[in-house]
């Protein structure tokens, strides 16, 4: 199973600082963002309000030019695009808004043909799109109405029909159920995953709305302008469970673990290599998610195995809590993935979490 | 065939959009109104001289206008008869005297012209013939275009003129439009009898016919060469042209109607800002939407343009229509001689798309502010 496969670049934001207002009243909304988001990525923005999340999701759709740093949407840069190059580059994305924003005089076919009229399909062929589109959001039979004829699901989904007509390459939704009850809303994530697994389109969404994280390739969390936190969701889905099986994390909170995986690194390891050697200073603390490996000291009466350790089972965090080297040497016994907490991580994570402490000190005894 | 937007936004909410087509079509015909009154004041001016039958006209220096003019002597009359390639002069006399209403005993004003009996004056070859009558002594004839005020009169009956009882012999159709309630005819024998003058010594006017093939320009440089400094000589064009400029911009009147068009003009291009801008006002959302899709912001001011240009052809056709009904009821009513043409028809689309431009030009520098990082 592979996490970390190579994907196309769709986002890179480098270094994004943004500011608003003048002299005094200059205040920075971003600090020092960066973040790279993958084709066929599902991305999700969390975080209070005011944390920047928006003025993020406007730097990237060219709908404000960037102050300080690098947006690149597939290798072009933002920065410098005059206001007709940012209307252009504009084409190649799909909004959807938090309120639908159709056009009022317009019929939902209509609305959906506005957009298919920027591109270069011929003029015949406008409504034949505009119904297939609105078709594959299950409102075929709604074509000729208009917006104020249709309930406030039926609206979001001529919208959002409207931003993927033209298939584009990145779609930046505002919270796009807000306003939706909770079955529109499933119906409409539903609809926006299956898009973008279907058409490899890189999708961003701003939301508060808990009930949608679940789609989510990962999850970004802003507070005060920077970005604290960048989860993939199912990576760490799959750590959380490899944690749990763990003696030592059996104790902790869903979230708990949700914080501490979301700081695991992977690494993997061919069979037979050394992952740590006995005397070495220790600065990281892992935790197997395949193979097997075998615990191995050396000592005056030679070098023997203490223990074999296989999936779930972790080492090296006693050199961290004692400042100690290496008390012991860890070796595969077979190919193995790893996932690995650097010891500034360890140490805070167990500040943290109480009952993580009690754990440790639990392990500690057990293993004398 | 692209989307309609501008013209599906103008027909979205009918009830606003008739209100506003309303308010438009009454700025319009307002301004068909007013235009109406100046040509037709213009035409009023100059009517007398449409009728007359003359290639140049001696006038006195100080002339103003028909209706003031001071008196040349006989004898520039009778001067200008031997210059070369003139074919005729006509003595005219002309003033203002009063009616006698023989009901109501008032006293409306009229304009008698004072005129040879079997002289060559009008273009209409039957009121010639009329002219020859009034050598008849006390004999007149009465305009059948004068104002209702007149009270009742007929063929073969009596009218009261300057107090004195003349004989109505026939009647022409005229009218004096603003200048007068009415006009008669008389002949000079009358005509000095009416205003108690002794001896026939000086005319109003001069009406200078050339003979055929002559130069006008050439004979009316000989006349001006020829005559005393104390007239003047106008050809037909130049004295009509100046008649209608002198009563359309001297004269109170004609700048009356003017400036009504001009307030009109401002009340519709006021109306037509208000609706434009709380129309883009309303849709500043969308507009920014369509800015976020990749729509130019030149796309944009397009549909706000051609949103201005269908309100205003809106407003535009009934009140030509209306137009043509008022401009006929009017013409029943007061004999005025209120005409549409084609001219004026288009002059007044001018003028209302010149409303929509500057209506648009005030109203859509408001979609530079729909910012579509505003939608988020």
């Amino acid at each position: 199973m592979s996490l970390h496969s190579k994907q196309e670049i769709a986002i890179k934001v480098t270094g994004v600082n943004h500011f608003y207002g003048k002299g005094d009243a200059r205040k920075q909304a971003l600090h020092d963002n960066n973040l790279v988001i993958h084709k066929g990525e599902i991305v999700i923005m969390t975080g209070p309000s005011g944390s920047g999340k928006t003025t993020l999701l406007t730097l990237i759709g060219a709908l404000r030019s960037v102050q300080e740093g690098g947006i690149a949407l597939w290798g072009t840069e933002l920065t410098g695009l005059n206001p007709v190059q940012q209307v252009e580059m504009r084409r190649n994305l799909g909004f959807i808004f938090q309120a639908h924003n159709l056009l009022d005089s317009l019929t939902a076919r209509q609305n959906v043909r506005m957009s298919i009229e920027l591109t270069d399909a011929p003029r015949a062929d406008y409504d034949k799109i505009a119904d297939a589109m609105l078709a594959s959001v299950g409102l075929a039979e709604r074509a000729d109405y208009k917006p104020r004829n249709l309930s406030g699901g039926q609206r979001q989904r001529v919208a959002i029909a409207r931003a993927l007509v033209n298939n584009p390459k990145l779609i930046l939704a505002d919270e796009p159920t807000a306003a939706l009850d909770k079955e529109s809303g499933a119906n409409v994530v539903k609809l926006l995953r299956k898009l973008a697994d279907e058409r490899g389109s890189a999708v961003m969404i701003v939301t508060h709305d808990n009930r949608i994280l679940n789609i989510a390739d990962r999850i970004v969390n802003m507070v005060d302008g920077h970005i604290v936190s960048d989860i993939r969701v199912r990576e760490n889905i799959i750590i959380c469970g490899i944690l749990k099986k763990c003696s030592l994390f059996k104790e902790l909170s869903p979230s708990d673990l949700t914080d501490i995986a979301q700081k695991m690194k992977e690494e993997r390891f061919e069979k037979n290599s050394v992952i740590i050697r006995q005397g070495e200073i220790g600065d990281k603390f892992y935790v197997i998610a395949e193979g097997r490996a075998n615990i191995i000291i050396d000592s005056d009466t030679g070098t023997r195995v203490l223990a074999k350790l296989e999936t779930g089972g972790f080492f090296g965090e006693v050199a961290l809590l004692k400042d100690q080297p290496r008390n012991a040497t860890v070796s595969a016994a077979e190919p193995v993935v790893a996932y690995t907490l650097s010891k500034p991580d360890f140490l805070s994570a167990i500040k943290a979490h109480k009952s993580f402490e009690e754990q440790m000190g639990n392990s500690l005894f057990s293993r004398g | 065939m692209r989307t309609p937007l501008a013209w599906l936004n103008t027909i979205q909410n009918k009830k606003r959009t008739a209100t506003a087509v309303g308010g438009i079509c009454f700025a319009v015909l307002l301004i068909f109104m007013q235009a109406g009154f100046l040509g037709a004041a213009k035409l009023n001016a100059s009517l007398a001289y449409r009728h007359l039958d003359f290639d140049m006209m001696i006038v006195s220096r100080g002339y103003l206008m028909l209706t003031r003019s001071e008196s040349i002597d006989v004898y520039r009359v009778i001067q200008a008869r031997n210059v070369p390639g003139v074919a005729s002069v006509e003595g005219l006399l002309l003033q203002g005297g009063n009616w006698s209403n023989q009901i109501s005993k008032s006293s409306e004003s009229c304009f008698i012209f004072g005129l040879r009996p079997g002289g060559h004056y009008f273009v209409d070859h039957a009121l010639n013939e009329s002219v020859t009558h009034l050598s008849e002594r006390q004999s007149t004839l009465a305009d059948s275009l004068s104002r209702p005020s007149y009270g009742p009169w007929m063929i073969g009956g009596t009218a009261v003129i300057n107090r004195q009882e003349l004989a109505i012999r026939g009647d022409y159709a005229l009218g004096m439009g603003l200048l007068a309630d009415g006009s008669a005819m008389v002949s000079f024998d009358t005509y000095l009898r009416l205003y108690g003058i002794p001896a026939l010594r000086r005319y109003q006017f001069g009406l200078v016919r050339l003979t055929p093939g002559a130069n006008a320009l050439a004979v009316a440089a000989a006349l001006r060469e020829s005559l005393p400094k104390d007239v003047m000589v106008l050809t037909k064009p130049e004295l009509i042209d100046r008649e209608e400029n002198y009563f359309v911009n001297v004269k109170p009147i004609g700048i009356m109607f003017k400036v009504g068009m001009l307030v009109a003009f401002i009340v519709g291009a006021v109306i037509l800002y208000q609706i434009l801008s709380s129309e883009i006002a309303n849709r500043l959302k969308e507009f920014a939407t369509l800015k976020a899709m990749g729509y130019t912001e030149r796309y944009i001011y397009g549909v706000g343009i051609r949103q201005g240009l269908i309100f205003s052809i809106m407003g535009y056709v009934p009140s030509l229509i209306l137009s043509f009904g008022l401009y006929r009821l009017l013409r029943g009513l007061s004999s005025f001689p209120v005409y549409m043409d084609l001219t004026r028809a288009l002059f007044v689309l001018g003028l209302t798309l010149g409303m929509c431009a500057i209506a648009a030009v005030f109203a859509l520098g408001k979609i530079k502010r729909a910012d579509p990082a505003d939608l988020f």
